[in-house]
């Protein structure tokens, strides 16, 4: 569904993604994990649009769509639900959701509106005992539900979610894994960044390893939870390199 | 003092004060999405009137006609500024806001060029729009014309109003100017938000222009005062929202009004600034946080 090719991305001068190739299929959460700057959120803006990769293409169902404008690869279905939740703390909790509706494009996609609504307020029923209220009013895991179900309001068929456990209390972070999990049977393509590798590897089928900009390692979720590199560096206490001595960095 | 005096300069500064709350209004509409403070915005006031004076007192179109004529052209003229120089000022890599700041100054002194090219140095005047006959009320007087300012300024505010509450447009706009990278992911297009703000703004500026000129008077140099005036009501609302902006505005029309009876008539302008030296000077670290990042 989605596929990146040789992604590089850079800051100024600052080199942050470095040749990095992944792909998600439908009905695939794949996880993307690593230390704090890895580069994993420069990953997920690059391929919405908001920063412009230096090198390298993204493909939506083998269309290339690095270079266009984020509003548009966002309409083209690709969503993202932003690190640190960045929902729209002045507008109620159904104009965050509503506004997510900008995204759908024809007219098909209009009429389900009120039918996606009412699935996520199922999926998250504090939403809709609170769907007058400012968003800024809700509690940090309410907030970060709202960014998931307008992430979902966009219709998408990619997802992809920049940390959503981060900052949770561990009962909410199980919550919010099985969410993820159950929407991956509504044929959408998952890609989960965290840093929080075991919840994220458990639920993905897939996962990649990102290091300094690089992918090091990747391999199915079950793969990577069993593997002693990852076990050591990103399942205990985060340590050092994986790909430490080696040449080509 | 008489309260007859009271109430008559109750009136005027409220009527003067709903000319400054709609510029104000194009202000921080313009702020608020974009960030940027246009301080071209006087300009679009003048341009409405002086538009006005060719379409209906040269031209001789009928007013309604002539209205919107001018209003269309001023946001036209917004609309091309926004593409050609703000637009391609925000991409810029690492441009700050002052650096846009000054550019929109330096936008205001083109446009007084052209326009003093085009209606000379001349004062114009126009008609008021239904007659000039006094309305006596308790003992004071209004002129039809305020009459119709405030039954604009009403208008605009619940027609921004309802903007904000209740289209998609007007969401689109808000949530551009909380987070433009988030509104961006939501398939808003960032930039065209951008262009309407702009739009939104000249256009306020204009019907500010025409609706103030027939009782002021118009010249092509008259934009930087009455832009500061409404930048200054602006201000005194906080720079954040609309309601605050019209109540600044209003406030300023009184604060002005009330210092003639001090004395001077030029003290009028004089409060202006002042009071815009006490907002620098204490709430700049509030109000304009933003305008710094
Ligand atoms: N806007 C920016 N300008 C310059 N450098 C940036 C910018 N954003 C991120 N960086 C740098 O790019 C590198 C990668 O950042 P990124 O946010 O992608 O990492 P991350 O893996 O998401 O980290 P975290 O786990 O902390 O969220 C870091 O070194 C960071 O300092
Ligand atoms: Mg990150």
């Amino acid at each position: 569904m989605i596929r990146t090719e040789n992604l590089c991305t850079s800051y100024g001068y600052v080199e942050v993604l470095k040749n990095v190739s992944i792909e998600v299929k439908t009905n695939e959460i794949v996880a993307i994990i690593g230390a704090n700057g890895a580069g994993k959120s420069t990953l997920l803006r690059t391929i919405s649009g908001l920063v412009k990769p230096r090198e390298g293409k993204v493909y939506l169902e083998s269309q290339a769509v690095s270079g266009h404008p984020a509003y548009r690869i966002a309409r083209s279905g690709v969503s993202l639900v932003p690190e640190g939740r960045q929902i729209f703390a002045s507008l109620s909790v159904l104009d965050n959701l509503m506004l997510a509706t900008n995204a759908r494009r024809g007219k098909e996609a209009r009429l389900t509106i009120d039918e996606d609504l009412e699935r996520v307020f199922t999926l998250f029923p504090v939403l809709r005992e609170r769907k007058g209220q400012h968003g800024g009013t809700l509690s940090g895991g309410q907030q970060q539900m709202l960014a998931i179900a307008r992430g979902l309001m966009s219709r998408p068929k990619v997802l992809m979610l920049d940390e959503p456990s981060l900052g949770l209390a561990p009962i909410l972070v199980d919550e919010v894994m099985k969410v993820i999990q159950d929407l991956r049977k509504q044929n959408l393509a998952i890609l989960l960044v965290e840093q929080n590798a075991a919840a994220a590897l458990q639920i993905a089928d897939r996962g990649y390893v990102l290091e300094t900009g690089r992918v090091v390692l990747q391999g199915g979720g079950k793969e990577l939870l069993n593997n002693e590199s990852v076990k050591d560096h990103y399942l205990g206490s985060a340590a050092f390199s994986i790909n430490q001595g080696n040449p080509n960095r | 003092m008489s309260p007859d005096i009271l109430l008559q300069i109750t009136l005027s500064g409220i009527t003067t004060g709903a000319i400054y709350a709609i510029i104000a209004l194009g202000f921080i509409i313009i702020f608020k999405v974009s960030g940027v403070i246009n301080l071209a915005q006087g300009e679009f006031v003048i341009l409405g009137g002086l538009a006005m004076v060719t379409f209906q007192a040269s031209l001789k179109w009928p007013l309604p006609v002539a209205f919107l004529s001018s209003v269309v052209v001023v946001v036209a003229l917004g609309i091309l500024i926004e593409r050609l120089a703000i637009t391609p000022a925000r991409r810029a890599r690492g441009a700050p806001l002052a650096r846009i700041l000054i550019m929109t100054i330096g936008l205001s002194t083109f446009i007084k060029g052209g326009a003093s090219i085009i209606w000379g140095k001349d004062q114009y005047y126009l008609p008021h729009f239904t007659g000039d006959k006094p309305i006596f009320i308790f003992g004071a007087t209004m002129l039809p014309q305020h009459i119709w300012i405030l039954g604009f300024t009403v208008l605009i505010a619940l027609a921004l109003a309802l903007l904000f509450s209740r289209t998609s447009l007007g969401k689109a706009m808000l949530a551009t100017a909380e987070n433009p990278d988030a509104a961006a992911l939501m398939g808003i297009n960032v930039n065209l938000i951008v262009l309407v703000s702009f739009a939104l703004g000249a256009g306020l500026g204009a019907i500010a222009g025409l609706l103030v000129t027939p009782i002021t008077f118009t010249g092509y140099d008259r934009g930087t005062m009455i832009g500061l005036k409404g930048f200054v009501a602006a201000s005194m609302g906080g720079m954040g929202s609309t309601t605050w902006a019209i109540l600044g505005g209003l406030a300023l029309g009184l604060a002005e009004a009330f210092s003639t009876l001090v004395g001077f008539g030029e003290l009028k302008d004089a409060t202006s600034f002042m009071i815009l030296m006490v907002i620098l000077f204490f709430m700049s670290r509030g109000v304009f946080a933003r305008a710094r990042t």
